[in-house]
């Protein structure tokens, strides 16, 4: 790569010249001093098989055409690699001497990658001389053999733009770019097709498939099935074991026995309660009053639950003011539960009460009912008198 | 079409807990190990001589297993056990009869007598490999601390149930107390520490009476067993073990000639 930059133009002249003339061109590469491009290319002519180690690419491309008539595998494989090493595309000039060795006939791998190129040189038509620095760092030297790549002219710079490559140098980050179509076609040299079996190599398919496993053979398949399947339901175990503590976790965080008071309990008979009593007995322990007022003029007995609707303190009964007075912040309910001062938005809740199978009146605590909603107008939430 | 576990792998709250790629490739490998809380306490590579179980028998890391064990069946069992001489001895009952998962009690138990088992047989593969030798030796300290803190933690838990064989068990092993040196009523040089002809060290302030918090096994014992056995001296070990565990890999890796 670095060799064709300093291509001269006299150079360039002399491939095209010698593509063009085939064979008979000979070593007219002028010496143009000290470069050493010009005097590989000679050598290339001279002994083509060192052309793909020594050669850069141009005249790798340039020196295949010049002796395609009597091209070898060796120089087959010196112009697959002249053209990798160049990476780009080669002139159109060139894509059309290999299209004519293609038609003589070439299966080899050479011959193959030219076709390629004379198809990709067809697409690109006549704006290859734009079209080919936007395929490869190489190309503009080989493309453009009258102009060095400094001098490219503004439409073929242009267009260049519009085809959305970048032409001029390389930076190292767009090198993985820009060298893939070279790495393509390098997999696209085909690998001759390997020679069949010698009969002596071809195995003989044998009646019996078990005689075929020996001992040693059996023993390691069995382990491996062992294993694989022990590995598995090892696994498999673990993770049940995994899912089955976690399950007997979350039911050991739920409490078989309570020690808290139960929510149903029985509060004595009807009849001991007189009317307008508030029996704060089952206060303390249960969080209940046992009414027997009147609501709404009816007279009945009912449990209010002794938390206030405000914020949850334990209000207080004041049988001096007949009122229940949360302490808290100031809250007041009438006897019957109804707020009537305070912030509380709404009145006492009451608990379910019914007279039990043995006259006694029995409170509920899983059942709470609402005046606002009106529940207390349930059977369950009282017992009339 | 990425699949699912593309897009979990994507997304930022899985690449906010993983920093790195999966570790396919021997620098994920070892970034993977460094950048993991969990994974940090292994070194990136060990000798494979050092890790043979032959070698190491496994010991300290099952120690520590079962040091994770007794953590988690511990706390369950805090849930329920209240230490209070109304509540302990019928706690212990009611959590085999009556909770659910009964085993969590027995589980606590036989995995104190592992860990002390484990515990011993580690000290002892640490004896029979040298390990204990410079540069080590400081490893070899912190770990006696632990074997000690192991006893402790079964000694402590013994007196939990609160039934007799617990009372009398902390009873005569408190008892040793009374003749420790100067620090026990009963041990020699305890009536060289006398003010006036007062003695200073007597069974209400020597070092048992520290330990019970009374005279006898009491209520107060159990209170204090049970802070020690739950709070303490799991804390003092969390830190040692941690520690442990850091100078080993600080002091050469896991076993083996340095």
């Amino acid at each position: 790569m670095a060799d064709k930059k300093k291509l001269s133009v006299e150079e360039m002249l002399a491939a095209c010249r010698k593509q063009d003339g085939g064979g008979n061109a000979g070593p007219t590469a002028p010496p143009s001093g000290d470069d050493a491009s010009s005097k590989k290319t000679a050598a290339a002519e001279s002994k083509p098989a060192k052309v793909a180690k020594e050669a850069p690419a141009s005249s790798g491309a340039a020196a295949k055409p010049a002796d395609r008539s009597k091209m070898s595998v060796a120089d087959m494989m010196a112009a697959a690699r002249g053209e990798k090493a160049g990476g780009g595309k080669p002139a159109a000039a060139a894509a059309s001497a290999q299209s004519e060795s293609t038609a003589q006939g070439g299966t080899d791998a050479g011959a193959k990658s030219g076709a390629k190129e004379k198809a990709a040189a067809a697409k690109g038509g006549d704006k290859a001389a734009a079209a080919k620095p936007a395929k490869g760092p190489a190309a503009p030297a080989s493309a453009t053999p009258t102009k060095s790549p400094a001098a490219l002219d503004t439409a073929s710079i242009l267009s260049a733009v519009r085809s959305g490559a970048k032409p001029g140098p390389v930076s190292k980050s767009e090198v993985p770019t820009r060298a893939k179509p070279a790495e393509e076609k390098s997999k696209k040299i085909a690998v001759p097709p390997m020679p069949d079996k010698p009969a002596y190599a071809v195995v003989r398919p044998t009646g019996n498939v078990v005689a075929t496993e020996t001992r040693r053979s059996f023993f390691a398949s069995v382990n491996a099935k062992i294993v694989g399947s022990s590995l598995a339901l090892g696994f498999a175990s673990l993770a049940v074991t995994h899912v089955l503590w976690a399950l007997g976790l979350a039911r050991f965080m739920f409490p078989n026995i309570l020690t808290e008071p139960p929510t149903r309990f029985k509060v004595g008979f009807p009849d001991v309660l007189g009317l307008g009593q508030v029996d704060e007995r089952f206060k303390a322990q249960f969080g209940v009053w046992i009414v027997k007022a009147e609501y709404e003029g009816q007279p009945q007995i009912f449990a209010i639950k002794s938390v206030c609707t405000h914020l949850g303190c334990t209000p207080n009964w004041l049988e001096a003011e007949q009122k229940f007075k949360c302490p808290c912040h100031g809250s007041g309910f009438y006897k019957d539960g109804v707020n009537f001062e305070g912030p509380a938005p709404r009145p006492l809740e009451r608990y379910a009460i019914r007279v039990s199978d043995d006259g006694q009146l029995e409170v509920d605590k899983s059942r709470v009912f609402h005046e606002e909603l009106g529940q207390w107008k349930d059977g369950s939430s009282f017992v009339p008198v | 079409m990425p699949s699912l576990s593309e897009i979990i792998r994507e997304s930022q709250i899985w690449k906010s807990i993983f920093r790195h790629p999966m570790p396919v490739d021997r620098r994920n490998r070892i970034v993977v190990m460094l950048t993991n809380f969990f994974l940090h306490l292994h070194p990136v590579s060990a000798k494979k001589q050092g890790i043979a179980l032959s070698y190491t028998w496994c010991m300290g890391g099952v120690t520590f297993f079962l040091f994770l064990i007794e953590t988690i069946t511990g706390v369950l069992l805090m849930f329920y056990y209240r230490p209070t001489l109304e509540w302990a001895y019928s706690d212990i009952l009611a959590l085999r009869d009556v909770t659910s998962l009964g085993l969590m009690r027995e589980l606590h138990r036989w995995g104190a007598h592992a860990m002390v088992i484990t515990v011993w047989l580690h000290m002892y593969r640490v004896f029979l490999t040298g390990s204990y030798k410079p540069p080590r030796e400081f490893n070899w300290v912190v770990g006696v601390i632990l074997l000690l803190l192991t006893l402790l933690l079964s000694f402590t838990g013994y007196l939990l149930p609160w039934d007799q064989l617990a009372i009398w068990a902390i009873t005569v092993g408190s008892n040793m107390a009374r003749a420790h040196p100067v620090l026990g009523h009963e041990g020699p040089g305890a009536a060289l520490l006398t003010v006036d002809g007062i003695d200073m060290i007597t069974n209400a302030s020597d070092a048992r009476f520290g330990l019970l918090g009374a005279r006898f096994v009491g209520e107060e014992t159990l209170n204090r067993f049970y802070v020690l056995h739950c709070v303490a001296i799991p804390l003092a070990a969390s830190l040692l073990i941690a520690i442990h565990f850091w100078r080993v890999r600080k002091d050469g890796g896991i076993s083996g000639p340095l």
